[in-house]
């Protein structure tokens, strides 16, 4: 399911217009990375956990070269699944 | 900062930022997700713009050990809920460290740290600290400044959005004074920046950056080595040398000197000599023998004293040039009996004892015949010799 259906299937089932779906995914979108920009966690119940990680720097390798690098720390989002999720789709597979 | 949001806060953000009325924002999140998962069920992925992919992957079945008991047994492979997040929200995630890249460390320097020299004496360890934290402290000048801003981000929180806005805003300059406010601090305490393993950021780097310095550090230990053998050497010959002046040479300067000492007070003894004859009304010291055996032995006498070293000379021995004696006078006397004792003491050698009794180093065969030294160059402390008395050959 690509953006296009997502927002189509939204709107069908808030009974609003494509653009006006497309203008709250926008803002709902905007307003979660704002939040993870903050580290903040967000928990939602049933369906998982986004939130931010911390990556240390490291050195990495090269193979080809040799070439050494200090690979610079970073921050990254991720996201858990609720085990609920999990189960669900474990099940299935 | 760090809080965290669950749904109805979600909502209630949504709701103030696009206008909506939390009921309706409440309903839309709601369903935000539940078509996530339906979607997710019906093709297993689900796509949105701004956020990121929600993707089910499978999982090959792998083979693990119970770490309890020991028990190999087998995960089997099932399926699992993936997110890649969008590159928009990366970003906007990554903002406070976007400015970094990553930088090509010098590859010369290995991690042959193992064959490390013990042989290390403190202030080396100091000054090397010193020199790789000066050297090192522009690579980590950027990770710390970036843990300064991350942690003002996390404890400030919405308490200082003044502070964030300012750094958002002006970044660069932000990020000047940051690097300047780590440069000065770099040098003054070094160490803190090593002792912080625990925090989030700085953990690897101290460690990992010590590695490339150890080698030169190694070298110059060599180099050390090297010196302090060459030093031991100079030492040891600089001891031999001083104990050589000490011991032999003194012994053959003394010799010199003593002989020196004692032609002077040679001389002066004849002279005296000479006067104490003439006051006594014998006859001047000549060759004639007859009178001279009679006067020796009073001088002997007279001079013998034996608290004031005297060299006890016989006249055919004072008229006699002493620059001009050579080894070919040694033959010309011959012993006419005993005349003194003498008990040889430590570095004593017979050319001093002849010096001693006749004032004349050459005359020492004369004390080795009449002993019957079989070794004469075998002097030994505490033996006692005989001293023969000389009388001129005709």
């Amino acid at each position: 399911m690509n953006n296009k259906e997502f927002i189509t299937k939204l709107a069908k089932r808030c009974n609003v217009t494509v653009a006006e779906a497309t203008g709250n995914v926008d803002a709902f979108v905007n307003v979660m990375t704002e939040r993870l920009k903050e580290n903040d966690q967000l928990n939602i119940s049933g369906f998982g956990v986004l939130d931010v990680k911390m990556r240390k720097e490291r050195l990495s390798v090269n193979p080809k070269t040799g070439q050494r690098f200090l690979v610079p720390p970073k921050v990254v989002p991720s996201f858990r699944p609720s085990n609920k999720l999990k189960e669900k789709f474990n099940e299935r597979g | 900062m760090d809080a965290k949001l669950n749904h109805s806060d979600l909502s209630a953000l949504l709701a103030k930022d696009a206008g909506m009325s939390l009921v309706k924002a409440e309903l839309f999140t709601k369903t935000f997700f539940d078509l996530i998962i339906e979607g997710l069920e019906q093709d297993g992925v689900v796509k949105i713009n701004g956020l990121g992919t929600f993707k089910i992957t499978d999982v090959a079945s792998r083979s693990s050990v119970n770490v309890n008991t020991g028990e190999k047994f087998e995960i089997k492979g099932h399926k699992k809920l993936v997110f890649t997040p969008a590159d928009s929200l990366k970003d906007c995630v990554n903002q406070p460290f976007a400015m970094f890249e990553p930088v090509e460390v010098d590859e010369t320097y290995s991690d042959d740290e193992e064959d490390n020299n013990e042989f290390v004496a403190e202030e080396n360890i100091v000054e090397d600290v010193v020199v790789e934290n000066a050297s090192v402290a522009e690579i980590e000048s950027e990770p710390e400044t970036e843990e300064i801003t991350f942690k003002e981000n996390m404890q400030a929180g919405e308490a200082s959005p003044a502070v964030e806005e300012t750094t958002e805003t002006q970044p660069q300059q932000a990020e000047e004074q940051q690097s300047q406010e780590t440069v000065t601090e770099q040098p003054v305490e070094p160490l803190v920046v090593q002792e912080r393993p625990t925090e989030p950021v700085m953990v690897h780097v101290p460690k990992k950056e010590k590695k490339p310095f150890a080698v030169p550090e190694k070298k110059e230990k060599k180099k050390r080595t090297w010196l302090y053998v060459v030093f031991a050497v100079l030492f040891m010959l600089a001891t031999l040398a001083v104990l050589f002046i000490l011991h032999i040479i003194p012994a053959e300067t003394d010799d010199v000197r003593i002989d020196t000492v004692t032609r002077i007070k040679y001389k002066t003894d004849a002279v005296t000599e000479a006067t104490v004859d003439a006051t006594s009304g014998a006859t001047p010291q000549d060759k004639e023998l007859a009178s001279n055996e009679v006067s020796l032995d009073t001088l002997v006498k007279e001079v013998a004293a034996p608290e004031e070293y005297r060299f006890f000379v016989t006249e055919e021995l004072a008229a006699l040039d002493l620059k001009n004696i050579t080894p070919a006078d040694t033959l010309l006397y011959e012993m006419t009996g005993d005349w003194a004792e003498h008990k040889v003491v430590a570095h004593e050698t017979l050319t001093r004892i002849a010096l001693k009794y006749y004032g004349d180093k050459k005359l020492w065969p004369y004390i080795v015949k009449y002993n019957s030294l079989a070794r004469p160059d075998d002097l030994c402390k505490g033996m006692k010799l005989i001293i023969p008395k000389l009388k001129p050959r005709n």
